[in-house]
């Protein structure tokens, strides 16, 4: 148990919108329209409210209580966390998935953050001009991360100015600490990126059918029918169920143990019950009211419900940036336009840069007595250094290939260990009553129920299925390209010995702590 | 558009719209 004195949420409001600000990402407006559009339609909404339910309400419940319950004893990460509730040694190992999942995160999205940033400036002063298709828009990507060639923009010395920029800005931020750095950027972010998301969504619906002659069918009005129409015959497929249930299990952002230590900073009696509610609900609006509004049914009206389906196959960020810079140049005001969306994608994606980086920044501020600023300054040094190999070998996978463990495959396995043992070793009753205690709100008795059965099941299946149907192509590098494949090595050994790194930080820190009680 | 795309969508806009409201009304009233 550390002694220093914890922070804590100065407002609830506060800790709202921080975790809203941690849930709400890029996703929210390219994953999400995306996979509804491909799934169903508005059938989709069914298989995606229904695992709202099952599984992203109660995981964050759960890891808002274990992060309250570990900041009432003074942890901040989830290897205290885990050892308080469970007496076994191998507790505060399992916990370190908590601290490394998110760390390995942050390196590769604050490098896209970064690249929101540039686009937005890129947009601002219309360098997109004359790019008229995708294919062109993807050169200039490409020149700007560096695997391409051309003379369409600074290149990798404008990508790493602003990714400067957007480490400069995490570090600021943390530095200031919860109340005066997280709390305050989510105040300021969150209204701004909802303000942006309004007026982003507006344009879109006013734009109507834009060449009624040629293309009458290609409208705002047909995009929402594109996403929106039920095909209730898709509701049968298990792929469609898997989709929901990944969709919502990434949105709420659970699974990585920035919750638990946001949650750390919560009172004793702060309430888990609303607050988790409301974090889900405004992170559900954002993603079904405003991201279904805005990059599908514009895709519609300029390419047409055959284009925009196979914009969506390609991928939710070919969507985002490649897409979108050209359909807005079509638009009046286009690049002002461009530049209102990639700061909204911005803005999504700097609150969840700062709650990714807060876990590590709790275990060496807390764990090595290490002021917030020193923290700070050593989590974005680490974040720059760690960065360079991603971005040396972006081009041969090395990205895709941390991002499947750590962003999809680490996530569940996750978030299977927190409800194993905040359900089953905690014992189902310990845990509705640390749930349940500052509840402003009733919560119904059949989650009692879901929590001990339905949550972990639909977890099981989720990580078994994903790691039938993938993690065994992945594991044996079936799809890779064979020059791809030491840097895939490569990507896999780097996972490794950073995993093994903050054991042995873990290790020592509990060894210290030990040796000061003695 | 067809009116099972117009119920999916307002149904779904109308329940998260009134749980945000009832969400938002008790988290401003307990700060």
């Amino acid at each position: 148990m550390t002694s220093r004195i914890r922070e804590h949420w100065a407002t609830k409001l506060g800790l709202v919108l921080a975790l809203t600000g941690n849930a709400v990402g890029l996703g929210n407006f390219l994953r999400f329209p995306v996979q509804a559009a491909e799934n169903g339609g508005g059938s989709f909404l069914v298989p995606y409210f229904i695992s709202l339910l099952l599984i992203g309400l109660p995981l964050m419940w759960i890891e808002l209580a274990i992060g309250r319950r570990g900041g009432r004893f003074g942890y901040g990460t989830t290897d205290g966390m885990y050892h308080h509730i469970w007496d076994n040694p191998v507790a505060k190992y399992v916990g370190v998935l908590g601290i490394f999942l998110p760390l390995m995160i942050v390196v590769y999205y604050t490098y896209i953050v970064s690249w929101c940033l540039g686009f937005s400036f890129y947009s601002l002063l219309n360098d997109f001009a004359g790019l008229d298709t995708r294919e062109e828009m993807g050169t200039f990507l490409g020149t700007y991360n560096g695997t391409a060639e051309s003379a369409m923009n600074g290149g990798l010395k404008a990508s790493f100015f602003f990714l400067v920029i957007t480490l400069l800005i995490n570090i600021y931020v943390l530095s200031k600490g919860i109340v005066g750095g997280i709390e305050a950027l989510a105040k300021l972010a969150m209204p701004l990126l909802l303000f942006l998301a309004l007026l982003l969504a507006a344009r879109v619906l006013f734009i109507g059918t834009p060449d009624p002659v040629n293309h009458p069918d290609w409208s705002v009005i047909n995009g929402l029918g594109f996403l929106w129409n039920p095909d209730f015959s898709e509701l049968g497929h298990s792929g469609v169920w898997l989709a929901a249930a990944g969709q919502v299990f990434f949105t709420t952002s659970v699974g990585m143990g920035c919750i638990c230590t946001y949650a750390s900073y919560m009172r004793e009696k702060d309430d888990i019950a609303l607050t988790g509610l409301t974090a889900v609900t405004s992170n559900t609006a954002v993603e079904v009211i405003l991201g279904a509004s805005i990059a599908i049914p514009i895709a519609v009206a300029f390419f047409g419900i055959d284009g925009a389906s196979e914009i969506a196959k390609s991928g939710a960020f070919d969507l985002g940036f490649l897409t979108l810079p050209v359909i807005f140049q079509n638009i009046a005001f286009g690049n002002y336009i461009g530049f209102l969306w990639f700061m909204l994608l911005f803005f999504a994606g700097i609150t969840s840069m700062v709650a990714l980086s807060q876990p590590i920044m709790a275990f060496i501020g807390e764990e090595y007595n290490l002021t917030r600023q020193k923290a700070a300054l050593y989590v974005g040094l680490f974040l720059f250094l760690a960065l360079l190999p991603v971005i040396a070998f972006l081009d041969h996978g090395f990205l895709d290939e941390i991002d499947y463990w750590v962003g999809t495959f680490g996530l569940v396995v996750c978030a299977f260990t927190e409800v194993i043992i905040f359900i089953f070793i905690f014992k189902p009753e310990n845990a509705w009553r640390e749930i349940t205690t500052g509840a402003s709100i009733p919560i119904p008795k059949i989650f009692y129920s879901i929590l001990r059965f339905v949550t972990p099941l639909f977890l099981g299946i989720i990580l078994i299925t994903w790691f039938w149907q993938n993690a065994l192509d992945v594991l044996t590098m079936k799809n890779a390209k064979p020059e791809d494949v030491p840097y895939l090595i490569g990507a896999r050994c780097y996972l490794v010995a950073l995993f093994v790194l903050l054991l042995g930080m873990v290790h020592f820190a509990w060894k210290r702590k030990k040796g000061e009680k003695e | 558009m067809t009116t099972g795309g117009w119920f999916f969508l307002s149904s779904a806009w109308g329940v998260l719209l009134l749980s945000l409201v009832y969400c938002y009304y008790h988290i401003l009233k307990k700060d």
